[in-house]
């Protein structure tokens, strides 16, 4: 594990943010405790009505000592939660599933359009374009970060 | 016999300092008139990541529907150039973001002559989900004149090949699948034939000034 943490690192490193989509009022998750890690710039994206799944990108910062190892989402609006890493290679995009995302101490991990992503699947309601909508990482070892993403594309 | 004396009245009057004067007007003149001229007749501007092909390719003609259950046949693609992506509804991740930059490419184009603004149409990967209603419901969400074309399972490949482009099923979780597929974006000429290929990642200002330089190489003015 320890030496596949750097490796994925640069993996997530080497996936270039989309210019057209700047990052987002920050929708954050701060605490008092310095080690606390940090999610920022969460956001939904917009689908057309009826659609009942779509994606949420978010960066997620480990300032602690140890790996974050996140092993699930939840979110009161959907009934199923995926964490997909997108992989474009020779132009042709393969999605597949990723069971857990580990962060490396010190490190940020960006879920972000053509990488790594929430697939949120089996909507209860309308996906809202805007607003708020509430979601939980689970960490392994049973803790929870609780956080706000924000419905809608960032700029646009 | 005026004309000759004359003539030699200002060959006199050419003295060595006027001829490097005269010399140097007549150089800055040439200078202004060549940038001059090569500003209006100079090649238009290349694209920056489009690949123009030497050969364009046909597009093959087989049977689809646009979103709206119209027939659409090769007719369709004459006579206007036509942006042509490969995607599927039940994508969460590329499709959308790449709709999303095409619809700002567009907005960018909007100025262009009518006749000269390209269609924007996604080709489903996934026609057994892929209902005409389902793509109409999602394609014009991301800009009211996109199309969404549905091609039958049958004639999918044959299409695709045609283009350039791949695609495959994945399975997806325990009971669901995804469909892996070509994120180049393929510029189709008004005799219906791939002329240029873009490959990702895309900008909506990329992909707008790389159309617009095609469009503009093809009829410069």
């Amino acid at each position: 594990m320890r030496i596949l943490l750097p490796l994925f690192a640069a993996l997530l490193c080497g996936c270039a943010p989309d210019p057209g989509e700047p990052a987002p009022p920050a929708a954050e998750v701060t605490s008092a405790a310095s080690d606390a890690p940090a999610i920022r710039d969460a956001w939904i994206r917009p689908v057309p009505p009826g659609a009942r799944m779509t994606a949420g990108y978010l960066s997620l910062h480990n300032p602690g000592p140890e790996p974050l190892v996140v092993v699930g989402v939840e979110s009161p609006l959907f009934g199923s939660i995926e964490m997909h890493g997108t992989v474009v290679e020779d132009g042709m995009a393969r999605m597949r599933h990723q069971e857990t995302v580990t962060v490396a101490p010190g490190e940020t991990v960006r879920f972000e359009p053509g990488g790594l992503h929430l697939m949120l699947m089996q909507a209860a309601e309308e996906i809202p374009a805007s607003g708020t909508i509430e979601l939980s990482l689970l960490l392994e070892g049973g803790e929870r970060l609780d956080f706000a993403a924000q419905a809608g594309q960032p700029g646009g | 016999m005026a004309g000759p004396a004359r003539g030699c009245e200002i060959m006199a009057r050419m003295t060595p300092a006027n001829t490097v004067v005269a010399a140097i007007l007549l150089a800055v003149f040439a200078a202004v008139a060549g940038a001059w001229f090569a500003g209006r007749h100079s090649a238009p501007a290349q694209p920056t990541s489009a690949q123009v092909l030497t050969t364009p390719r046909p597009v093959p003609v087989v049977p689809g529907v646009d979103h709206a259950g119209k027939a659409f046949s090769r007719a369709e693609l004459e006579g206007r150039w036509s942006l042509v992506f490969f995607g599927f509804t039940h994508c969460p991740d590329v499709c959308p973001a790449t709709l999303h930059v095409l619809a700002g490419a567009r907005r960018l184009l909007d100025d262009l002559p009518a006749q000269d603004l390209p269609q924007v149409l996604m080709i489903s990967v996934d026609p057994g989900r892929d209902t005409t209603e389902r793509l109409a419901e999602y394609v014009p969400f991301f800009h009211p004149e996109f199309r969404g074309l549905r091609v039958a399972d049958e004639h999918l490949p044959e299409l695709t090949r045609g283009f350039g482009a791949t695609y495959g099923y994945a399975p997806l979780g325990e009971d669901s699948y995804t469909v892996d597929h070509t994120t180049t974006l393929f510029l189709v000429d008004r005799q219906a034939r791939v002329a240029a290929v873009l490959p990702g990642p895309h900008t909506a200002e990329g992909v707008a000034t790389d159309l617009y330089r095609i469009i503009k190489l093809e009829n410069p003015r």
